[in-house]
């Protein structure tokens, strides 16, 4: 069962989203914040990570770019999940390194799928 | 003699000679003379005026003519070299005084008789000598008159306006064209006049043009020099021309007189106009984009801001609706309060940004009433009450007794109040203290304070707190709690009003937010209509009692005449709406419930229509809990009607039974 790390610091959100990943079979585990989300990052290392791009302190961008720099954790894909969705906002996202960009309010019916895609994508790698 | 004859060879002087004779002997005469004094001459002689006009062509030193001549005379010949710079002798045969005296009248230097040949070398070289003074003479008077034309026309042409100036007839002697230019007059209307008479009344600093002109001129005469000065001219249309002063003394001049050169700085205010407005025309255009770039920010956050409670919204509605959520887990009922947690969120953050938008756009409606301060900082605290119980958190009121007889809008109050105590909450931590009070400030404005013993806010971080979305980082909480509108849409409410809001803070000890808020609510913007004078009114206070229920009538209309109130009887709206076009009431009583019309409809067409748009008006109604939308009442009253609370709401109002005052319509 492939481990996911969603990272956002809205209660509500985080709660949609973790019920959502975890009753299509995947282990969950979350983080508010950056500083959070590293310590998970380095004692559960997550199949995949959905990155809310606003967080406090260390955005989730800058989080992106350090995990994408680290050779230890590059190949973890990232799915940025953001309620920016004015231009620019996308390419920010894939220029830090994101794999994929989701914008809020997600589509529960599709979101899944593309989560499993991209474990797919890199299960045989890991 | 061959001596002598050599030596006159070595003294040999040449002498081109013009000699007007017929007689041939007395040339020779003539010229042996002249050769015999020394002169290697070139002659020729002429008996006419022919001949005379052809000799004049060729040059010649000196003229000697005859007095007499067949058909010609020594008389013409000297009218025909007058203007040829040519130097005359008259020779005569038959000489009188007569004959002489016209000759010097006709220009001869001299007269001599051909019977004296002895005397005509002296007088020749006293003519040659004279002639020659005399050229001199005009040369040098040439050369001063070219010299004088130079000086004059580099000051006639010269592009700088200069003048010369008396110090003692305080009077302008001279002035160039860009001086007259500049003046808009001529040079006789300059001389003519003093100069004050062409100068403004006072400069630019304030000082007068005349007393800096009489002080100016003292110091030139005492020997001072000066500094360039500015000036202000009137020219010949009125127009002021502003110019600065440079003053040269004429050193060699006998009369005390001045130079100055004037410029004109017309042309350099111009250059100095443009530039300014450069200047602004690109901090505004900097502003704008500063706007700009707001807008795009402020439309970039209010989409993030929407899509956050959507995504909880829409997230969970599709899983309950897809049969994700079993209908009987506890994620189920869950699921629900927080969509409806979320839908509210929403619904708060649409109202907050449309009343930025109207206070933005000066839209907002503002409706002042009498208002008891404690009663609504209480209503604010009970809606708070669940959230500080279940963080422990103690909230103080504290209402300052001697603010009575507030008016302002309660409902714009209470908002800025619930935003101000929902922060605190927020921010401090459980079992903290909240406090939240009025203060008056002075007779015209009181002030809401709340005071927290919250974390506190970094002093760098203060001046974006009143800002829209600028949450502040490092509180998870903060951000998805609020809309990150509240304290911007407060200080909007407030400055609207005509207050001010602000913030104390100290880290780890709490923050105090403020608002100073007039005691007496201006009228908005929306009330400030130009009206005629009302209908004047004198004698008892009448008020019009709007009442279909014969009972209640009758407990107003006592009520009223007991204590000396005039009243009219209106029993439905439209009766209500005439009488009120006929006359001013005092007050008006106003039942919600009316045969013909609703009550809020009778109030609209009072507010907006007669003369009853400040008069204050009671609402009377069973209908509990009434909302009146829209318009400033006075109060409001529960039936079975309380008589007392009817005439203390009246008083409240301002509305006595006697007359104190005579309103100034009266007198008209």
């Amino acid at each position: 069962m492939s481990r996911i790390l969603i990272v956002d610091d809205n209660p509500t959100n985080l709660k949609l989203v973790t019920f959502l990943v975890r009753s299509h079979g995947y282990e969950v585990v979350t983080a508010t914040d950056a500083v959070l989300a590293l310590r998970e990052i380095q004692s559960h290392r997550p199949a995949l990570i959905l990155m809310d791009l606003q967080l406090p302190g260390v955005s989730g961008l800058e989080l992106t770019r350090q995990l994408k720099t680290d050779p230890a954790t590059r190949t973890i894909p990232i799915i940025a999940l953001t309620a920016y969705a004015m231009k620019g906002d996308h390419e920010k996202a894939l220029a830090a390194g994101c794999d994929d960009y989701v914008t809020k309010p997600i589509d529960t019916r599709t979101f899944p799928e593309l989560i499993a895609r991209h474990i797919r994508r890199t299960e045989p790698a890991s | 003699m061959s001596g002598q004859v050599a030596q006159v060879t070595t003294e040999k002087k040449s002498l081109r000679l013009l000699v007007v004779e017929d007689a041939d002997d007395d040339y020779r005469i003539l010229l042996r003379e002249v050769r015999r004094g020394g002169y290697d001459v070139t002659s020729t002689r002429v008996a006419n005026a022919g001949e005379l006009t052809a000799a004049l062509a060729q040059s010649w030193d000196l003229m000697i003519t005859d007095w007499l001549l067949p058909g010609f005379g020594g008389a013409e010949a000297l009218e025909m070299v007058r203007g040829h710079d040519l130097p005359c002798i008259v020779i005569s045969g038959t000489p009188n005084e007569d004959e002489a005296v016209a000759a010097i009248r006709a220009g001869a230097l001299d007269f001599i008789s051909k019977d004296r040949p002895l005397r005509f070398v002296p007088a020749i070289e006293r003519a040659l000598r004279e002639a020659a003074d005399r050229r001199g003479r005009i040369a040098a008077e040439h050369e001063l008159r070219l010299s004088e034309e130079r000086y004059r026309s580099a000051f006639e042409l010269a592009p700088e306006a200069l003048f010369t100036f008396d110090l003692d007839t305080v009077r302008i002697q001279d002035a160039n064209r860009s001086t007259l230019r500049i003046f808009g007059r001529s040079l006789d209307e300059l001389r003519a006049g003093g100069f004050v008479q062409f100068s403004a009344p006072r400069l630019p600093d304030g000082r007068e043009s005349r007393a800096v002109a009489t002080e100016l001129i003292e110091r030139l005469l005492a020997g001072d020099e000066l500094a360039p000065f500015d000036w202000v001219l009137v020219g010949a249309d009125g127009e002021q021309i502003p110019v600065e002063m440079h003053v040269v003394r004429l050193v060699s001049d006998s009369t005390r007189s001045i130079r100055v050169t004037m410029i004109d700085l017309r042309e350099r205010r111009k250059l100095e106009e443009v530039r300014r407005r450069t200047i602004e025309l690109e901090l505004q255009n900097r502003r704008i984009q500063e706007a700009n770039r707001l807008k795009s920010e402020f439309l970039a956050n209010m989409s993030h801001e929407l899509r956050t409670p959507l995504n909880a919204i829409i997230g969970f509605s599709e899983l309950l609706h897809d049969g994700q959520v079993s209908p009987t887990s506890p994620e189920h009922t869950e699921f629900l309060g927080d969509i409806l947690t979320s839908g509210r969120h929403l619904l708060q953050l649409i109202n907050d940004v449309l009343d930025l938008a109207k206070v933005e756009a000066g839209k907002l409606d503002f409706r002042p009433e009498p208002v008891d301060l404690s009663r609504l900082i209480g209503e604010v605290v009970a809606i708070t009450r669940t959230t500080a119980a279940t963080k422990h958190i103690t909230v103080d009121t504290a209402c300052d007794p001697a603010l009575d007889g507030v008016v302002l809008d309660p409902g714009r109050f209470k908002q800025v109040a619930y935003n101000y105590l929902s922060n605190a909450l927020k921010f401090t931590p459980d079992g903290g203290r909240v406090t939240i009070r009025t203060v008056a400030v002075d007779n015209d404005r009181f002030r809401l304070e709340v005071v927290d013993t919250g974390v506190g806010i970094a002093p760098a971080d203060l001046s974006t707190l009143f800002v829209e979305f600028q949450q502040l980082e490092g509180s998870t909480t903060k951000r998805h709690q609020g809309t990150g509108l509240g304290l911007a849409l407060s200080r909007r409410l407030v400055e609207a009003q005509g207050g001010s809001v602000g913030v104390e803070s100290t880290l780890g000890v709490g923050s105090a937010f403020h608002a100073v808020l007039p005691r007496r609510a201006h009228p908005g913007p929306h009330e400030v209509v130009a009206r005629a004078t009302p209908p004047p009114r004198a004698g008892t206070r009448t008020i019009l009692i709007v009442e279909d229920d014969e009972r209640d009538r009758e407990v107003i209309a006592s009520t009223l005449a007991r204590v000396g109130f005039g009243f009219e009887i209106a029993r439905t709206g439209k009766d209500a709406l005439a009488r009120c076009k006929e006359r001013v009431f005092d007050a008006v009583t106003l039942d919600l419930l009316l045969p013909d019309m609703s009550g809020v409809d009778v109030l609209e067409g009072l507010r907006v229509g007669g003369w009853l748009q400040d008069t204050p008006v009671i609402v009377v109604t069973i209908v509990p809990d009434v909302k009146i939308a829209g318009f400033t009442i006075s109060g409001i009253l529960r039936k079975p009607l309380d008589r007392d609370a009817l005439l203390r709401m009246l008083e409240r109002a301002g509305v006595h039974p006697e007359t104190t005052e005579v309103r100034v319509g009266a007198e008209s």
